[in-house]
């Protein structure tokens, strides 16, 4: 059977088996290889290299007088014989390695088979298929080849496809995800549209603007003080090593999330992250099954919002190993944030919902807060002293609202279609002021859904029109098109 | 079964003896420890020792017997579209859980429970936080609702 290297996304599909990138053993097994060479080099440096190319070029006349030296001069053609002999075992191994590690894919599933003394094999039914990742480490990006992670149900059920040229690997992410049934049908190039772009400087500011610099800042100056009391200046050693840790900090951050961008394409968010390994993750509208926006006090003055999700089957949760993907918007602006809200939650595009959360980000409660909505009464400031005036809760056409806190301002979006489970707590200090806690049940990411200090009467009466609501959305689920009636 | 909230249902009257018990044990490794200097014959220390345990035991006898008062407010109740589950009498919690929503249902028994006839039923959702557990159910009733609430959950199946 003659199998062929993998080129186009469009050959696979057929049940016949694949290789990938011939690099492929070199990405992934040269480190070993380096290692190897350069451990190698390292312990004769001194004794044997050294002295030969110092000899080689005439700098000294004499080889240096050692019985190793010798031992060397004596056996130099079997030494050139072992390095050959280990350059054409390293490139063999190579080579069957890449012989058998091969790919397959039918109409239901996907398979990898690797390994030449220890084999496995890896299946995955494609209808099971959650989520697809393209991740881009920095060697293969610059060789233009990317590895596809593939998430099926379940946990660590995870097929990772390294490494396919970037654009074979993009249409096969493509092909997985609209299954291959409609193969007769043209495959129009993927129309993706950029919708944010968070310029690197804003990124920068925002970290600047954030709680790590007031705690350099207390850092810096508590030294400083220290320094000019004690009279020390050793003490400034220290203010050189916080500054770097902060910068080493600040470069990490930049290097990991710098250059974040969301597009795009037909319904789906498509998050690219990294300033030199780029991560891509596209996130279709039914993993997403929360959204907050959410805004540290000193993002005020300069109007910035940040987006977190979460999102069903998170990929990599239970290794840990991919990167987060559950920031969408690490910095942006009101608009941008509204725009991919609206892209991520579509109930939230008719007018009133819209104008709704524009009043929840920008003016105070009484200016926004409909009729219907669940508001703390000012007695709860005896529960929670600062955000009893603005914690709130909404619920709009197919979606709940929630307005928390003042020193972080967080308001989250959840469909509910995706609201899982609710419920209602009273402690003994709810009870003793007559009020009520109102949770929402998600899948598990950094959002919490829940409003604390409610009356208690009203949130019993909220909670229920909340589950009918619930039902509603189970019964007839599917994204509106237009706007529904709200109850 | 009707749409109204009045229809609770409560858990098994054996699940107390089960409660109980578990209660009393979190009280024996504390006992134990205030004990020691009984067994050691610390003399110093030995009448501290006795005031400590009955202390403890003071208080280990009210959360005993506060257990059929803890056990009467776990309630259920299915109603047409959701299964509520409630509990607590400090920290009173509902939870109601749309059919639709359901993912899996388990239903589990320790040896105590066991030697009880009882069972634990656990409703699992998507979501990590819905925790709703309902203990103490006969293993008639547990498993019979078990079997009802996959059926419907079968019928209002919504997608994830």
């Amino acid at each position: 059977m003659v199998r062929h290297t993998l080129l186009a996304a469009a050959e696979v599909g057929t049940g016949q088996w694949y290789r990938l990138h011939p690099l492929t053993p070199v990405l992934q097994g040269g480190v070993v290889v380096a290692a190897l060479v350069t451990a190698a080099l390292a312990s004769l440096w001194e004794a044997i290299i050294l002295p030969a190319v110092l000899v080689f070029f005439g700098v000294e006349d004499t080889v240096p007088n050692s019985r190793l030296w010798g031992l060397v001069q004596q056996s130099l053609g079997l030494i050139a014989l072992a390095a050959l002999a280990f350059v054409v075992i390293i490139v063999l191994v190579f080579w069957l390695q890449w012989r058998v590690h091969v790919v397959r894919m039918d109409g239901d599933v996907i398979e990898v088979k690797k390994g030449l003394v220890a084999k496995s094999s890896r299946r995955a039914r494609l209808d099971r298929v959650n989520t697809i990742g393209v991740r881009r480490p920095l060697i293969p990006r610059l060789l233009g080849l990317a590895k596809l992670d593939i998430q099926a149900a379940g946990n660590d059920a995870s097929l990772v496809l390294a490494y396919l040229p970037i654009r074979v690997a993009q249409d096969l992410r493509r092909l997985i995800l609209e299954g291959f049934d409609e193969e007769g049908e043209e495959h129009a190039e993927e129309v993706s549209h950029r919708e944010v772009e968070v310029p690197l400087v804003r990124y920068l500011a925002s970290l600047l603007v954030s709680v790590e610099t007031l705690f350099l800042l207390v850092v810096l100056s508590s030294v400083i003080i220290t320094a000019v009391v004690v009279g020390e200046t050793a003490v400034w050693l220290g203010v050189v090593f916080a500054l770097s840790v902060y910068l080493i900090y600040l470069i990490e951050r930049m290097i990991r999330s710098g250059n974040f961008a969301v597009d795009s394409l037909s319904g789906d968010l498509r998050v690219s992250v990294g300033l030199l390994s780029t991560s891509v993750e596209t996130i279709p509208p039914q993993r997403i099954h929360t959204l907050e926006l959410s805004q540290p006090w000193p993002w005020k003055l300069l109007g910035w919002w940040r987006l977190n999700a979460n999102l069903a089957s998170q990929p990599g949760a239970a290794t840990n190993k991919a990167p987060e993907h559950t920031v969408i918007l690490p910095v942006a602006t009101i608009d941008e944030v509204l725009r991919i809200v609206q892209l991520g939650i579509p109930w939230t595009t008719d007018s009133a919902t819209t104008e709704l959360l524009q009043g929840m980000l920008l003016k105070p409660r009484s200016q926004w807060a409909p009729l219907h909505a669940l508001l703390c009464p000012p007695r709860a400031r005896w529960r929670i002293p600062f955000s009893a005036h603005v914690n709130a809760a909404v619920l709009q056409s197919g979606i709940v609202l929630m307005r928390r806190g003042v020193w972080v301002a967080r308001i989250s979006v959840t469909p509910l279609t995706r609201v899982q489970s609710s419920s209602l707590s009273i402690g003994p200090w709810h009870r003793a002021l007559g009020l009520a806690q109102v949770d929402l049940h998600s899948v598990s990411g950094p959002v919490s859904l829940s409003v604390v200090g409610m009356d208690d009467a009203e949130a019993r009466g909220w909670w229920g029109l909340l589950n009918e609501a619930t039902q509603k959305a189970i019964d007839s689920p599917g994204t509106p098109s237009l706007r529904e009636v709200a109850s | 079964m009707s749409d109204n909230a009045s229809s609770w249902n409560s858990l098994s009257p054996r699940y107390r003896v089960e409660m109980m018990l578990g209660t009393a044990l979190v009280f024996v490794p504390p006992l134990a420890m205030v004990g020691i200097p009984l067994w050691v014959g610390e003399q110093d220390f030995i009448p501290w020792s006795w005031v400590a345990i009955a202390l403890l035991a003071l208080v280990g006898l009210f959360a005993v017997g506060f257990v059929p008062r803890r056990v009467r407010a776990m309630q259920y109740s299915l109603r047409s579209d959701d299964l509520v589950f409630r509990k607590g009498i400090f920290f009173q919690r509902s939870v109601a859980v749309p059919y639709g929503r359901l993912q899996l249902v388990d239903v589990s028994r320790g040896p105590i429970s066991r030697l009880l006839g009882l069972s634990k039923l656990s409703l699992v959702t998507a979501s990590a936080s819905s925790g709703v557990s309902i203990p103490g159910l006969p293993q008639d009733v547990a498993e019979k609702l078990r079997d009802h609430l996959i059926a419907v959950a079968e019928t209002r199946r919504a997608g994830l």
